[in-house]
């Protein structure tokens, strides 16, 4: 039973949040309401006994990504209040496009038997069986993960930084 | 009580409102913001599946995780080619990025 109303309180914030994320003409308050989101999701995670995936969610998302995302809006200043809408012809052609997918999904969905035993036993010390995974079975990809955030600092820097070849200094590359 | 549905319909809930942000924005900050919906919506999925599959174990969770940081690199540059584009145009309506077309 409180399950049940804490699932319905973080599907709430979540779904009201996205709303108002894609809704909203006001970019800063889009990405406010995208926090919101992600806490929600992280709460979702805490529900599904996922406690570090929720960390991890509070920690990058909410910390990192929502503060990347405001520092891009405040140097991009356009606010969207100047941009004109998008023409309403356009909006409903979302619409059906994206209910009809979300259609098909729930029908899928409830038609289909899920092989679900019951819930799997919470293990005891659920972050040190992941941390032994990703050394052991999921080595690799946690290795290439390193490779890829290090392409990705220095690409950003790159394709983000001023470009003064005209200066009378100019950089070095 | 709770089952896998509902974190099943949640999910494709999150992805559709996402989709429908990405087909109608008009702002390219916009298109990532929804864009990052999309990717949350994935990540229910997935911790959803690990924890209610037993054979799964903890990998929908690994996995999760590292979609985490993929979506933050993609994040990360997404934005800085945002902020290139707008240096060029002086602005950031997508219908206006349109030097490749023929």
């Amino acid at each position: 039973m409180g399950e049940l109303i804490a699932f319905s309180l973080l599907s709430a914030v979540i779904i009201g949040g996205a709303l108002f994320v894609v809704v909203s003409q006001n970019l800063f308050r889009s990405a406010i309401a995208l926090a919101f989101a992600f806490l929600g999701v992280a709460g979702v995670y805490l529900l599904l006994h996922a406690e570090f995936v929720a960390a991890i969610q509070v920690l990058i998302y909410v910390g990192a990504i929502t503060v990347l995302i405001l520092f891009a809006v405040m140097l991009t200043s356009q606010i969207g209040s100047t941009l004109p809408e998008t023409p309403q012809s356009q909006k409903i052609a979302g619409i059906f496009c994206a209910g009809g997918i979300f259609l098909v999904m729930v029908s899928t969905i409830l038609t289909r038997s899920w092989t679900t035993g019951p819930a799997a036993a919470v293990p005891e010390n659920a972050l040190g069986a992941i941390g032994l995974l990703l050394l052991t079975q999921f080595l690799l990809p946690f290795e290439l993960m390193s490779v890829i955030l290090l392409a990705v600092l220095i690409g950003a820097v790159v394709i983000a930084r001023k470009d003064d070849r005209d200066a009378p200094g100019g950089t070095s590359l | 009580m709770i089952s896998l549905t509902h974190y099943l319909i949640l999910s494709a809930a999150v992805f559709c409102i996402g989709l429908w942000g990405i087909l109608t924005r008009r702002n390219a900050v916009s298109l990532l913001l929804s864009s990052e919906l999309i990717l949350n919506s994935v990540n229910i999925n997935l911790v959803a599946f690990s924890r209610y599959i037993p054979s799964a174990g903890l990998t929908g969770q690994i996995f999760a995780v590292f979609v985490i940081a993929i979506a933050a690199a993609e994040a990360a540059v997404g934005l800085a080619i945002v902020m290139n584009v707008y240096r060029t145009i002086k602005g950031v309506d997508l219908t206006k990025i349109n030097l490749m077309k023929g």
